[in-house]
């Protein structure tokens, strides 16, 4: 216990000395705001980048799990706070995707300043016994045969999205069928009540795996490295036919840009360390380092894109 | 509130007042989630919008509030225990009122202030209250709190006002 | 003898001095803070996964299913002792368990409660063996249009909750069912009865209604009764149930069990609804019918076997599929993963010491539990002579924190404290709470999967009689209506006659 104790003020030493930045930032504790409960990718992926950002500052940096509609209330309660880096926020892709279907407490886009990504992870388009097919071709013949129905994690989740576009893309009726969470969507699809659910990687691969699942293509730009045989949308001709389940860093928007800079540097000192690429694969996911302005542009692109599909596709709250 | 204007019953020779304002409360209830559900749209019973489902059942709340009332003036024979008794009002909004109170402190006060000021006012609802005595729970009950919650659990509290610890 | 092997190894594991260390603190510790009124299983869970983070994956696993199965059992006691359940399951304990705690009998209740989950635990943990496979695949054959015909058939059963009025219960079933529905419709967005409150997208949570509608008007009611009330019990009379209880509370158990351990598979409404039908059963069997809700030992015993057995089998969702059946469930799958273990279609292969390590472990954790709580059952009797003027200030702290750490949020207070003048007035109109409850659970669940049952069949109505379980689910809540529901409407005259 105590060589332990030395150990991690050595740790501390050592790093504070080649943190010599433009600013003294952090001088005291930093929190970071996780709004979702507990146990979540969210959470993890947040108490994971709050470990390792508190051994290079010498602060601690406190999780706070903020949870309630949707990740609402800790956003909006970051959105309000004291623009000075000492309250963070940590939110996922469905940020950028929430603005397009619901009324939100906040502004997205003016509310806050983008910090960093941390890391992304394709989503996996998988079947059942509901629709037994074996492939890309065979899934393709069958969507254009008969309008099928797809599960959602709830509506205008990254799930939805994630259908969305590949429907946009290929041309395919599909009709959404709305569950409340991952969990009970695929559950459906394992017992062939329902036709298909773009799954976030994490969660379908353990089934895929048993063969409880039939994986049929993945979201990203490339293959993923957890389902190699898989193709891609975009290597299948569909254009711009791009999803990533991704996770970044957010500040209050007006919060200096040095400290700004120096967030968004330490950050990316943990995105590309070996640790991180490990503990992101387990989940078939991969570290996304991004630059302050780098990460702004995609949050940006991202909520313009969700606006527009869900105009198209009519998806928004009644 | 329902229950209050027919404490009496002088009016209309009610066999069960009790269950004629748990009538009228189910009437009530039922009629604002009917209003309210109306204003969502509403579809067909085989592609409900969102105010199909709540719309009915508020419509089937009001029904069932309406047969509880035409029951509890119908009735044959009345029950002993059908009377309204007494409202204990006070008691209610001093332990309501001590429950709000520690919603309103927690946050800026602190979870020290916070339960100190539950358990005195809460307290005070007791008709056998004491000062000294409800001080002295407030005292041990803090430290409970604090030693479980705080220091045992590790959950997310403040323990003092937040200008201090600024 | 396949199982027997699977037995050695799970045994091997379990077995170590450390890891039955770690089962008794998990125990210990579930159980203590589970029993703080306000803070449900599910919380307590929350708030005790961290100190199994630095653990080895196999003693943290084992210190889980205590903290689970101690959990589960606080909140039985605080549903038998204060009046206020922590969870859907524990609704209808506290109907006949404080009823029994108010007549002196708190000791009997909380044994029965204890040997009734102990042997329910072990037939759960000895199907989650057995049959783990074959469960799991008549679990998927549920779609949304049998869990709408499952819905209907606890609604039904949920009018054997009330003692009085079956007209004014099946009102506050209706009640309940309409506080289900605020928060984001699923299957269109609209955010329903939350007038602007982003605090009420996510629905109501149960705790709130709960410590509002039970814990507060409790608190009121008991202090208008302006009598020196030293505490919930004038005398206490036995602290053991006597031979009579134990020949009645005997044949519930086993009913109990088995209901629970059948309904326990399916996720999502399994462990809510494994109590009610428990307890509806045993009212239908019973040949005292009317002393359920004034005390009836069996309305105890059977409930809480049934949700123990339950809290067993939905197990076999999340450790063969990694789906988890609720929110308990999802917690204990995160913190599996958080140790590097992957529940999952392999992991029976994969890990097999871990698999029946963990298996092993729950029995042992069942064993713990009662062993644990038997002892105390002495102490938490002795808990119900405290002064209440000293008493309920602690009751209403506990209550407060374990509201506002759901979700962090003030609001949640507010909320409860709302619903504690709702709790208040149906005590004064005699409008019982527990049907409120089912409702209240039920709701969402039953919109949710009508709906998208008629999604999948395009609007066409005959899925609910075409599919067979559906069709005979359906039935059931039919034959329940013609046989149970009318009988008790006469019946509900006639008590109006020759009771007073």
């Amino acid at each position: 216990m105590r060589l332990l104790r030395i150990a991690a003020a050595l740790a501390f030493a050592g790093f504070a000395n080649l943190a010599v930045a433009a600013t003294d930032y952090p001088t005291k504790s930093v929190t970071l705001v996780v709004p979702f409960a507990p146990g979540g990718s969210n959470d993890i992926v947040g108490r994971y980048v709050a470990d390792r950002l508190s051994k290079i500052w010498g602060q601690p940096v406190v999780v706070e799990n903020m949870p309630g509609a949707g990740s609402a209330i800790g956003s909006a309660h970051v959105a309000k706070a004291k623009p000075d880096g000492y309250t963070l926020l940590i939110n996922s892709v469905t940020f950028t995707m929430n603005a397009a279907v619901q009324n939100l407490p906040f502004d997205p886009a003016n509310d806050f300043q983008p910090v960093g990504m941390i890391g992304k992870v394709p989503l996996v388009l998988v079947v059942g016994p509901a629709l037994p097919v074996k492939s890309y071709d065979e899934f393709m013949a069958e969507a254009k045969k008969r309008p099928l129905k797809y599960a959602t994690s709830g509506l205008g989740g990254v799930n939805q999205f994630g259908t969305e576009v590949l429907k946009k893309a290929a041309g395919l009726k599909m009709e959404p069928v709305h569950y409340k969470g991952g969990s009970p969507a695929m559950a459906d699809v394992i017992g062939g009540h329902v036709d298909l659910f773009f799954s976030s990687m994490t969660q379908a691969l353990p089934q895929i795996r048993a063969g409880l699942m039939t994986g049929i293509m993945v979201s990203s730009e490339e293959r993923s490295p957890a389902t190699p045989d898989l193709p891609t949308m975009v290597e299948k001709g569909l254009k711009d036919a791009v999803v990533n389940q991704w996770w970044g860093l957010f500040a209050p928007a007006g919060t200096p840009d040095e400290i700004v800079q120096k967030i968004n540097a330490d950050l990316n000192t943990i995105v590309n360390s070996d640790e991180t690429k490990e503990f992101l694969a387990k989940d078939g996911g991969t570290p996304a380092p991004t630059s302050v302005e780098q990460f702004a542009e995609t949050v940006k692109k991202e909520t313009a894109k969700w606006k527009e599909i869900a105009q198209e596709a009519n998806i928004k709250a009644e | 509130m329902p229950g209050g204007s027919t404490s009496d019953g002088s009016e209309m020779k009610l066999r069960h007042p009790k269950d004629f304002a748990a009538g009228l409360l189910y009437v009530g209830v039922g009629g604002a989630f009917a209003v309210i559900a109306s204003g969502y749209r509403m579809g067909t019973a085989a592609r409900m919008g969102p105010g199909y489902f709540p719309f009915w059942l508020g419509v089937l709340l009001m029904l069932i509030g309406a047969a509880v009332i035409f029951g509890a003036l119908r009735g044959k024979d009345a029950e002993a225990d059908a009377k309204l008794s007494g409202w204990d009002l006070k008691s209610l909004a001093i332990v309501l009122a001590a429950v709000v109170l520690f919603g309103v402190l927690l946050q800026p006060m602190g979870l020290v202030a916070a339960v100190a000021v539950l358990v005195l006012v809460a307290s005070v609802a007791s008709h056998e209250f004491s000062w000294r005595a409800a001080a002295l729970n407030a005292v041990v009950l803090v430290g409970l709190a604090v030693v479980i919650f705080v220091y045992g659990l590790g959950l997310q509290f403040h323990l003092w006002p937040a200008l201090l610890a600024g | 003898m396949e199982f027997l092997d699977h037995l050695a190894i799970g045994l091997e594991t379990a077995l170590s001095l450390h890891n039955l260390l770690y089962a008794f603190a998990g125990c210990l510790l579930g159980t203590l803070i589970g029993v703080l009124p306000g803070l449900g299983p599910l919380a307590t869970i929350a708030m005790l996964l961290p100190f199994t983070y630095g653990l080895p994956p196999v003693g943290a696993l084992i210190m889980l299913a205590g903290i689970y199965y101690g959990a589960a059992y606080g909140g039985s006691t605080t549903a038998i002792l204060v009046n206020l359940p922590g969870e859907t399951s524990s609704v209808v304990t506290v109907i006949d368990g404080h009823q029994m705690a108010r007549k002196g009998k708190a000791g009997a209740a909380l044994a029965a409660a204890a040997i009734g989950s102990f042997f329910a635990g072990c037939v759960g943990v000895l199907m989650l063996a057995l049959f783990a496979a074959p469960l799991t695949r008549f679990a998927f054959k549920f779609g949304p249009a049998e869990y709408f015909s499952l819905m209907a058939v606890g609604l039904v059963g949920a009018v054997s909750l009330a003692s009085g009025s079956v007209v004014k219960s099946i009102g506050m079933i209706v009640f309940g069912l309409l506080l289900g529905l605020v928060g984001i419709d699923v299957a269109s967005g609209v955010t329903r009865f939350t007038f602007g409150f982003p605090e009420l997208w996510e629905g109501i949570d149960f705790i709130v209604v709960a410590v509002g509608i039970f814990a507060f008007s409790e608190i009121v009611g008991s202090l208008e009764q302006r009598e020196h009330r030293k505490a919930y019990t004038s005398e206490i009379t036995t602290l053991w149930p006597t031979r009579e209880d134990i020949r009645r509370m005997t044949p519930a158990i086993l009913r109990g069990s088995s209901i629970g351990a059948f309904v326990g598979i399916l996720p999502g409404a399994g462990l809510s609804l494994a109590s009610f039908f428990a307890y509806s059963l045993e009212r239908k069997v019973s040949r005292r019918p009317d002393e359920f809700g004034h005390g009836a030992i069996e309305g105890v015993a059977g409930p809480e076997s049934a949700n123990n057995a339950a809290a067993q089998t939905a197990f076999i969702p999340t450790l063969t599929l990694g789906i988890p059946g609720s929110a308990t469930m999802a917690l204990m799958l995160g913190a599996m993963i958080i140790h590097n273990i992957q529940p999952g279609p392999q992991v029976m292969t994969s890990n097999p010491d871990l698999f029946w390590g963990l298996i092993v472990s729950m029995w042992i954790g069942n064993l713990m539990l009662v062993i644990l709580n038997l002892p105390l059952i002495g102490i938490w009797v002795q808990l119900l002579k405290v002064p209440y003027r000293v008493l309920y200030p602690a009751i209403l702290m506990f209550c407060c924190i374990g509201v506002y750490s759901v979700s962090y949020s003030t609001f949640d207070l507010f909320m409860a404290a709302g619903f504690g003048v709702l709790g208040y007035l149906f005590h004064k109109l005699a409008c019982e709470p527990a049907p409120l409850m089912l409702g209240f659970v039920l709701g969402p669940m039953l919109e949710e999967n009508f709906r998208r049952a008629l999604v999948l069949s395009d609007g066409d109505f005959s899925v609910f009689v075409t599919r067979p379980i559906s069709l005979v689910l359906l039935l059931i809540a039919v034959a329940l209506v013609v046989f149970s529901v009318l009988p008790s409407l006469k019946k509900q005259r006639a008590v109006v006659f020759t009771e007073e």
